[in-house]
């Protein structure tokens, strides 16, 4: 597979990236604070190049990506296992979730927990999961009670009211 | 089937937790008959009580066993509230910004926080909180490990003039580390910090071990050491000797230093900046009548908190003078944080 | 010594006090399964209404719910992959995948008997102490410290399965995390750019509610079906079994029991610390190293019984010298001065009962804790036999909330999402969570204990190495760097 279609190749990319924004942000500190920061964010530099290569040439860094416990008793065990049965369900795709999770966050922002929570998990249990209607009204109703419970009644906690009731956003 | 098994589970946790939310717990104690208001404001709800840091700790004690007693006065809950982070800075910007309506208020570490505004920008001013009155203010004290060679001053500049003493602190920005920054150059005692402990009692017991050789805390804080014969006070900074401290302990005043006698742990009570001079009066004589009353009384002194009340004109006062004083010091406290 | 003991027991008699234990583990399991919340925040929220209480019935009472929270916390780290409490998490590497197996029960068994037995060991350890509690508390300073946790962090080197370079840099990154934020060492902000959020770095409960639960919930929707998803047919573990496993692998008991009460003991170190190094230790003693992380019962045997064993380590700083061994303890102390007690030396001479008030808190809690684990285990471990659509939502909801519940900042909530997208990306690119997890937890540590240590010694790196202790776990730490290399060549060498 070509490495520019892998996402392993891109994450590594990104890792490598964020050790050299890191690396050259901590010039800016004193003697002593930089000390550690700097061991480190170099190390990760060389290494997460190196990955880099062997995502590509995979034979030029054999030598180095060993591994010091012999894990290989452990795979085949798993393997085994994965051969027996594997209750697989049908999945979705990374970016329906990260859609859905994305969401409920703005919704919590938007008009607070207490509110958003019944109604992201409606929404959730009919679209998504294609629950039945009373399974997903009493699943809705038990849950939100008990966050209400826990938090209102018994913690006083005031939980986040959403921006459209007046909430202030939190500073960065 | 299997989908029973949750709505099973989450019924009986439901249930769980609505019993527990439902369950009788002590009353608090009634309040009696309140006082007639001398001003028409009166708290309409609970008042919430922010404490900049974590559960525990000595002004968290304080601000508890205030308002559990000042609820008789108010007339209504008292409910803590622990904002910690950024070094209280957080629980300070808190409470700079909540509403000045009466009910919200908040015990503040003025010193640290004070330093910390004359040092870098803040999004508060000490200068803005409407104050309420004063629980306690500490005298600082400079001890040293019990088996340590160090019985006077004397002593301590000697040894720093060969190489400089270690002094044990939780950060370079904490009360214990700005009065060291204050008083030991003051002292002539060349130091070096040994900052990053959890805690003033980490710092103490790094004192025991000889991995630092002074350390500068409250009295109260060095208290239990110093009776149990593991710490020896060498210097007590303030205006007048310490009871519990043995007669070979001279005050800086004695020493030739009284200005060091500003240098304490203050615990202020504020209102945010804004609050309503009426409302200010109201909080500030329910707070004095607490710190009077004979049942606070009788706990801090079995708790061992000492109490300074002060009043609101008083604390404003306090506060100003701070300001002065620190304003001086603020140069050899910028550089000794790096 | 015994006149305390007696005190103590004879309040055992007074039913009100019975039931306060009762109330005091239940509120435990609650809050310690319910990510975020925990046993500090159950004590904080406790404390005002025990104003008035008798010192001794809430003594018990507080005991009660520490003692509980750990078995209460790894509910939900073996069962949904979300550690109910940081110190939970390390039991996430090894339970979870026990549960996919759908072993959960087996898990819980373990954890429920390990988390009990640790209990036991950790006050045991604690009462024999109690005589020389202050010189054992003053071997550990900053050098010994440091390598105790440079212990820990050397695993990176091993943990990553077959990827030693990524698993070099997922631990790398995973520091780097642990360092942004205000350095009260040098009074130093670092990597927050520009952020006050950022002021105090990234909160530990948002972001490992993150990389363990939310990332699995991804998984778990892309992979569709139930939690046990790997289950063979017709063996769903049962608790019992997981009983057993303890008392097979008693040394790995031991070994951790004695961690989690080593890290107990030193002041200021949170138990998510104990809870980690002992399942390191087991993972670089165990003859079944490969095993780790993909469901192997020794490594849940070491995280629960480090995470309880710590319990009954922390006591000891906090009542011989009022200086809190963990962040409950902190809490505990403040409960000790409402009630007009003063911890400290004298305490230990003279309110002798009030420790043993507190022995037997934990150790009641703990028992009624483990054994409803054990008598409810199969039953809790069906939950992963429910269908992910369920499951994604409900434990969503209680992620985001338990994360905002930390300390009432929405980002923190942010954190968490994004820590979840982040982290499954790390797993499906080949890194490893586990060295993730660990230079976080360790990461910073052990750069305040490596500084210190310098500024102690005036720069002199031999303090490293003149401190009995500390030298002594160097060599140790070269010992197990070197053991696979050693074995290999004892293997060449046979062969």
């Amino acid at each position: 597979m070509k490495i520019y279609r892998k996402g392993s190749f891109w994450f590594t990319l990104l890792v490598l990236i964020i050790a050299l924004v890191l690396v050259s942000i901590s010039f800016s500190y004193s003697e002593r604070a930089r000390l550690i920061p700097l061991a480190v964010g170099i190390v990760v530099s060389i290494l997460a190049i190196l990955v880099l290569i062997g995502e590509r040439y995979p034979r030029l860094i054999r030598g180095f990506d060993v591994s010091l416990t012999d894990f290989t008793r452990g795979d085949l065990e798993v393997e085994r296992r994965m051969k027996a049965v594997s209750k697989r369900g049908v999945g979705t795709s990374v970016r329906t979730i990260c859609a859905w999770i994305a969401g409920f966050f703005l919704l919590i922002y938007l008009v607070g927990f207490l509110i958003a929570i019944p109604v992201f998990v409606l929404l959730f249990l009919k679209i998504y999961g294609h629950i039945r209607w009373l399974n997903t009204l009493v699943v809705t109703i038990v849950t939100w009670g008990i966050i209400y419970a826990m938090f209102k009644l018994v913690m006083k906690v005031d939980l986040f009211k959403g921006i459209l009731f007046g909430e202030i956003t939190p500073p960065i | 089937m299997r989908n029973k098994v949750l709505l099973l589970f989450l019924a009986l946790v439901l249930v769980l937790v609505l019993l527990f939310a439902g369950c009788p717990k002590p009353a608090p104690p009634a309040p009696p008959a309140p006082p007639p208001p001398p001003a028409p404001w009166s708290p309409t709800k609970t008042i919430t009580w922010i404490v900049h840091y974590a559960p525990g700790g000595g002004f968290d004690v304080y601000s508890r066993g205030i308002a559990l007693v000042m609820k008789k006065y108010v007339g209504v809950d008292i409910v803590i509230k622990n904002i910690p982070g950024a070094g209280g800075r957080t629980g300070v910007n808190a409470l700079y910004r909540a509403k000045p309506d009466g009910h919200t208020i908040g015990m503040l570490n003025v010193i640290g926080l004070l330093t910390t505004q004359m040092i870098m920008e803040t999004k508060y001013d000490m200068r803005e909180f409407e104050w309420l009155g004063r629980a306690a203010m500490e005298v600082y004290a400079l001890a040293v490990a019990a088996d340590s060679p160090f019985f006077t001053v004397a002593d301590l500049q000697k040894a720093a003039a060969e190489r400089p003493l270690r002094v044990g602190v939780p950060g370079v920005e904490t009360t214990s580390a700005v009065t060291s920054a204050i008083a030991l150059p003051t002292l002539n005692i060349p130091f070096t910090y040994v900052s990053g402990y959890a805690g003033s009692a980490e710092a103490m017991v790094g004192c025991l071990r000889g991995d630092v050789d002074i350390v500068a805390y409250p009295i109260s804080s060095l208290l239990p050491l110093v009776e149990s014969g593991d710490l020896r006070v060498v210097v007590d900074y303030g205006l007048e000797r310490h009871p519990a401290f043995s007669p070979d302990v001279p005050t800086a005043k004695e020493l030739g230093y009284p200005e060091l006698a500003t240098l304490g742990l203050v615990r202020l009570i504020a209102a945010p900046p804004g609050t309503p001079k009426d409302v200010v009066a109201v909080l500030a004589e329910a707070l004095g009548k607490t710190l009077n009353d004979p049942e606070f009384i009788a706990w801090s002194e079995k708790a061992k908190r000492p109490m300074d009340p002060a009043t609101a004109e008083e604390t404003e006062e306090i506060v100003a003078t701070l300001f002065t004083t620190f304003e001086k010091y603020a140069e050899a406290i910028r550089a000794y944080r790096e | 010594m015994l006149e305390a003991l007696a005190t103590a027991w004879g309040y055992l008699g007074h039913v009100n006090v019975i039931l306060l234990i009762f109330l005091g583990c239940v509120i435990g399991l609650v809050f310690g399964a319910l990510p975020g919340l925990g046993g500090v925040v159950a004590l904080a929220i406790m404390l005002p209404f025990t104003y008035g209480w008798e010192p001794m019935a809430a003594m018990f009472f507080f005991a009660a719910i520490m003692g509980a929270v750990p078995f209460g916390g790894s509910i939900s780290a073996i069962l949904i992959n979300t550690p109910g409490t940081a110190p939970n998490a390390a039991t996430c590497f090894d339970g979870y995948p026990m549960a996919q197996r759908g072993e959960g029960g087996k898990a819980l068994g373990i954890s429920a008997t390990a988390s009990g037995l640790g209990a036991i060991f950790g006050l045991v350890v604690l009462l024999i102490l109690i005589p020389v509690v202050r010189q054992v508390i003053m071997l550990f300073g900053p050098p010994e410290f440091l390598m105790l946790v440079l212990f820990g962090l050397v695993t990176i080197a091993f943990a990553a399965r077959g990827n030693m370079l990524r698993g070099l840099i997922s631990g790398g990154l995973g520091i780097f995390i642990s360092l942004i934020g205000y350095s009260s060492v040098f009074g130093v902000l670092r990597f927050n750019f520009g952020s006050e959020f950022l002021w105090d770095g990234l909160r530990l409960v948002p972001f490992l509610i993150g990389i363990f639960a939310i990332s699995e919930l991804i998984n778990l929707s892309v992979r569709g079906g139930i939690i046990a998803g790997e289950r063979m047919p017709g063996k769903l573990g049962g608790v019992l079994d997981g009983a057993k496993e303890v008392f097979r692998n008693k040394l790995c008991f031991f070994r951790s029991s004695a961690i989690g009460t080593t890290i107990g003991l030193i002041p200021g170190v949170g138990g998510t610390v104990a809870n980690f190094l002992g399942y390191v230790a087991a993972m670089q003693t165990s003859k079944h190293r490969e095993l780790f992380g993909k469901g192997n019962p020794e490594g849940v045997v070491a995280s629960e019984s480090s995470n309880n064993a710590k319990d009954g380590g922390a006591l000891l700083p906090t009542i011989a010298f009022g200086i809190p061994g963990s962040a409950e303890m902190a809490v505990l102390l403040g409960a000790f001065v409402l009630h007009g007690l003063v911890p400290g030396p004298i305490f230990l001479r003279d309110q002798l009962d009030i420790v043993f008030a507190l022995i037997l808190g934990l150790l009641l809690s703990n028992i009624i804790a483990s054994t409803f684990g054990l008598i409810a285990g199969n039953f809790l471990a069906r939950l992963t036999t429910v269908r992910v659509s369920y499951i994604i939502p409900i434990v969503l909801v209680v992620c985001l909330v338990g994360s905002f519940a930390d300390r009432g900042n929405l980002w923190d909530v942010a954190v968490a999402l994004v820590a979840g997208i982040f982290g499954y990306a790390l797993v499906k690119s080949g890194f490893s969570t586990i060295c993730l997890v660990i230079g976080y937890i360790l990461g910073v540590i052990a750069e305040r204990a490596f500084h210190m240590s310098l500024m102690i010694s005036y720069g002199s790196y031999a303090i490293f190495f003149t401190q009995p202790i500390s030298l002594a776990l160097f060599i140790l730490i070269i010992f197990v760097l070197l053991l696979p290399f050693i074995g290999r060549a004892r293997a060449k060498g046979r062969s």
